[in-house]
């Protein structure tokens, strides 16, 4: 068997029927393996991109590592393409199966002590009822055959939302430096904008404009920032409730960016304005 | 003839926080419909000051100021934006204009402020008043391009195109040439001939001279002359 394709390492795993069923992995050829129909052939599942070197129905001889001995193996399956498992050792990301294999678990091919601790190690069992899996460790403890350490994916599930709550306060902190100072650059940019535009704006208000009028020509002005934005997340997004969220968000950040200068413009009066202004 | 403007007892000060400083104190003077009033007084003396007032850009600190009978102290900001788009009109020394903008475009801004007018008798009106003003071949001209006389001819079209009844002008030759301030002044006598009520406040004497009555402004206080 090649250890590698496109030089990617292939995975190899012994997997129960059930486990496909149970994550809803599909062959886009063939089918998966029974646990019953291990003969002289050994039945294999293979991932999506080792379609060219695996070909489906074909029989290939791997050497059996375990049991030092050549095996036949029969490819009865092949993985839709982007085929991914939960990686329950790392929970939050997923394995890509396109350049994994599988087999069935089997005495035959996990059957010296070395392979067998290696399977162990790397055993994952599904249970209803975590009282079985302790009542296991417990009588291996008895017997003296392996300390076994009992880790429940509630505590796995635990660990990552601890990891995930870091990383987000983490990101939250980093968001909230950048935001500070695109706000802060954006109302000086407003201050800038006002004060270069002050005389403009104080012909506008003699002849007859009031500081409303001065304020929508403030709100264009950043609207003309918003606007592409909020377009660009209804082209990727579509109408749902992000692209909702990233508006009421944009009108709150208007809001938020428009509170200094209208206060600033409020304050003005024409005489002054008039006078101060350069155009 | 009737009073459209009338000031009693007005009174403005300005304070930096710290201390007042009472610019205008006690004035009281009326001026009548078709009125061409010179407002003269050395610089710093307030005058500038009591024409911003009488324009509605500031407003008085004590007195009772009223425009054709009605008490203007307390309106509204949308109340004083209406009468300064519609009963004043504005020509001031460094003309006031919008530098990007080009001749047409200034003139329209109190256009835009005004209710709504049919846009081709505004244009008619503004074709006509540029063609008064000899300046109709630089409609669409910016304004950073033209002479300091042409720039103040905007300044007037643009004061006179919501036909107010009084027009306001704050040293309207004070960055002219003498031709140029022969100019203005001829437009401004004419205005005043056709009813229109006008206010220039100048500390040229000549300039007051040509008009027909005459107030001092020195240290606050306001005299007749």
């Amino acid at each position: 068997m090649n250890e590698e394709c496109d030089n990617v390492a292939i995975q190899q795993y012994c997997a129960d029927r059930k486990l496909f069923d149970m994550l809803d992995i599909k062959c886009s050829s063939g089918n998966v393996y029974d646990n019953e129909n291990i003969n002289s052939e050994v039945p294999m599942v293979v991932g999506y991109k080792l379609r060219n070197i695996y070909k489906l129905g074909e029989n290939y001889e791997m050497f059996n590592y375990s049991s030092d001995e050549v095996m036949t193996v029969k490819i009865v399956g092949l993985l839709e393409p982007g085929s991914t498992i939960p990686s329950l050792y790392n929970i939050g990301s997923s394995l890509n199966l396109d350049y994994a294999v599988f087999m069935p678990i089997s005495n035959n091919l996990i059957n010296n002590f070395a392979n067998l601790d290696m399977a162990i190690n790397s055993t994952v069992i599904f249970t209803d009822d975590e009282t079985n899996l302790l009542n296991i460790s417990k009588k291996s403890a008895e017997l003296n055959l392996f300390s076994m350490q009992y880790n429940s994916i509630q505590s796995n599930i635990d660990g990552y939302l601890e990891y995930l709550n870091e990383k987000l306060q983490s990101r939250i902190m980093t968001i909230g430096i950048i935001s500070v100072f695109s706000i802060g650059s954006m109302i000086l940019n407003l201050f800038t904008l006002i004060s270069r535009k002050r005389k403009e704006f104080s012909i506008h208000l003699m002849m007859g404009a009031i500081r409303k009028d001065i304020m929508m020509q403030l709100v264009c002005h950043i609207g003309i920032l918003f606007v592409p934005a909020i377009i660009i997340c209804l082209i990727i997004e579509g109408f749902n409730s992000t692209f909702l969220y990233t508006v009421i968000f944009s009108a709150l950040l208007m809001i938020i960016l428009l509170i200094l200068p209208i206060m600033r413009i409020k304050r003005m009066d024409i005489a002054t304005m008039l006078q101060k202004g350069e155009m | 003839m009737e009073k459209i403007i009338n000031l009693k007892n007005v009174n403005k000060t300005f304070s930096n926080g710290k201390s007042k400083f009472e610019i205008l104190k006690d004035i009281s003077f009326e001026v009548e419909k078709g009125d061409f009033i010179a407002i003269t007084g050395s610089s710093g003396s307030g005058k500038t000051t009591l024409l911003n007032l009488l324009g509605l850009l500031l407003r008085p600190t004590s007195g009772e100021y009223t425009l054709n009978n009605k008490t203007v102290n307390d309106v509204t900001e949308k109340e004083s934006a209406i009468l300064r788009n519609s009963f004043f009109g504005y020509v001031v020394q460094d003309f006031a204009l919008i530098n990007q903008y080009t001749v047409m475009q200034n003139i329209l801004v109190p256009v835009n402020y005004a209710p709504k007018r049919v846009r081709a008798s505004v244009n008619a009106e503004i074709n006509e008043y540029l063609e008064r003003l000899n300046i109709a071949n630089k409609k669409h001209e910016k304004v950073c391009y033209l002479s300091g006389g042409e720039k103040q001819r905007v300044a007037i079209a643009r004061a006179l195109i919501n036909n107010p009844q009084v027009i306001l002008a704050d040293e309207p030759t004070g960055s002219l040439d003498s031709q140029s301030t022969k100019n203005i002044m001829e437009i401004l006598i004419e205005l005043s001939s056709e009813g229109k009520t006008v206010i220039v406040v100048t500390h040229e004497g000549d300039v007051a001279a040509k008009c027909r009555s005459r107030l001092h402004v020195s240290d606050g206080q306001i005299f007749a002359k």
